[in-house]
């Protein structure tokens, strides 16, 4: 019984210790990694979106040949569609949140922004 | 006319590939989405197996022993530690596995504040374990005054009150809320209108939750093992044996202590005061911090616990008597060995 005991700690140990080290290596492996909800969990909103206008520079870089396909895409489902007011609502706004976003990246705007919030 | 279309086409374009990259990250499952809660999975289940053993052995203890200031605060300990896994585990695990938050505005609040208050008052008690020892070991003719059970009693009520106080801002202040890239989606996230509060509430969690906590812990063991070290030569060598174990215990406390909750620190004031990164290596960081700070909850069982032989000799009892109860004459060896035991527990004491 003793030693029942003994190995069942040890084992626990053990499984404790390989379970992390499983975590580690498989997490060093990661490829996909941050999403928004993840990210903006540990940052906060406003860090995540300078960080986003950051990664949204490396996604255009990287999908240099996808806008074109897509633009005809875009263009035919916008002609089909009856919700063109709706997209088009909804661009203006972003414009207008995209304009926020790009004063947040500045670091003097950032801090006098903050200022003129409380 | 003709630059002002060209404008909207590019800004077109844009918003495009960000509705794209949204749908890419709902649609494919990543390897993260199906690791990381296995990973969780297998530390939640250590966890709640190593602490609800625990927490059965003490509670079926019926000598003296189950009152003394040492078991009440392991049993302390577990009940935290089993909170943290509880409250803990299985929501982070979704925030690395789903899109958004999908429990709720009350779940969101009450969730990651008891997050804080299981963390404050699992690290709370470790410290006042460690002074139990402290008083026991080098105070010991002061000791049957101070260590008792109304005063054990009342240290954990003052670490749980202090622990829900600490944690008040977090309830305040972690809402349900949306973004402009998700519009759809609702998201659980810390929000403060001022930096410089969030930078106070932050560097007094790291103060009174890691830096003072490993402070008074090191010291308190120090001294033990220093008053231990004086004693070496009066002691036989049984004695010598005890004090070895007595040592390496105190190295893997705070061992354990140190490594499990450092990358957590690092990481908050890294977001904090620094720019924290968005890249492979960071999320692997990211992760291993979380693997660390469960994996704590999982070794406090062990090292305080199942490392102890008087610890071992109560399980044993206890899982002895529920096979060899009904033989009258089983009893009375049980008597015996409580006596023994009884006596091994003092010959500790001293």
């Amino acid at each position: 019984m003793h030693r029942c005991v003994g190995g069942v700690c040890v084992s626990l140990i053990v499984c404790a210790f390989l379970t992390e080290t499983l975590g580690m290596v498989i997490a060093a492996k990661e490829k996909r990694g941050w999403t928004l909800n993840s990210a903006g969990y540990l940052l906060g909103p406003h860090a995540i979106d300078s960080h986003r206008s950051l990664s949204d520079k490396h996604g255009l870089a990287g999908k240099r040949e996808m806008p074109l396909d897509e633009d005809f895409k875009t263009g035919a489902l916008r002609i089909a569609d009856e919700d063109v007011v709706h997209t088009i609502i909804d661009f203006l706004s972003y414009l207008k949140l995209k304009e926020i976003g790009a004063l947040d990246s500045l670091p003097s705007s950032l801090t006098s922004e903050e200022i003129s919030q409380p | 006319m003709l630059v002002i279309m060209g404008l909207s086409r590019n800004e077109t374009v844009i918003w495009t590939e960000e509705h794209m990259d949204t749908n890419q990250t709902t649609d494919t499952f990543g390897p993260e989405v199906v690791i990381v809660p296995v990973i969780f999975g297998c530390i939640f289940f250590l966890g709640i197996i190593g602490n609800t053993l625990v927490m059965v052995v003490i509670g079926k203890i019926k000598s003296r022993r189950s009152r003394s200031t040492t078991n009440i605060f392991i049993l302390n300990l577990s009940i935290a530690d089993l909170s943290f896994l509880l409250f803990c585990v299985p929501f982070q695990a979704t925030i690395y596995s789903l899109p958004e938050w999908i429990f709720g505005a009350f779940l969101c609040k009450f969730v990651h504040y008891f997050v804080m208050v299981s963390m404050l008052v699992s690290i709370f008690t470790l410290v006042a374990m460690s002074v139990d020892r402290y008083i026991a070991v080098v105070l010991s003719k002061k000791s049957p005054c101070i260590r008792n059970r109304r005063n054990a009693l009342i240290g954990v009520c003052v670490i749980w009150m202090l622990s829900f106080i600490f944690a008040v801002p977090v309830a305040q202040h972690q809402i349900l809320t949306d973004h402009p890239k998700a519009p759809n989606s609702t998201f659980c996230w810390e929000i403060w209108t001022e930096r410089v509060a969030k930078h106070t509430y932050k560097v007094t969690i790291l103060v009174i939750g890691y830096l003072l906590p490993l402070l008074l812990i090191t010291c308190c063991y120090a001294k033990v093992l220093y008053h231990l070290h004086k004693k070496i030569k009066n002691m036989s060598k049984k004695s010598e044996r005890s004090k070895r174990k007595t040592a390496q215990t105190v190295l893997l406390v705070v061992a354990a202590f140190l490594i499990c909750w450092m990358p957590h620190h690092i990481i908050a004031m890294w977001v904090e005061f620094g720019q924290f990164p968005l890249n492979d290596a960071s999320f692997a960081f990211r992760i291993i911090s979380h693997c660390l700070a469960y994996g704590n909850s999982c070794v406090n069982p062990i090292l305080y616990a199942f490392l102890s032989e008087n610890f071992r000799k109560a399980c044993k009892q206890v899982f002895t008597c529920r096979f060899f109860y009904s033989p009258p004459p089983v009893e009375k060896v049980v008597r015996i060995r409580m006596e023994n035991f009884s006596m091994t527990h003092s010959t500790t004491n001293i």
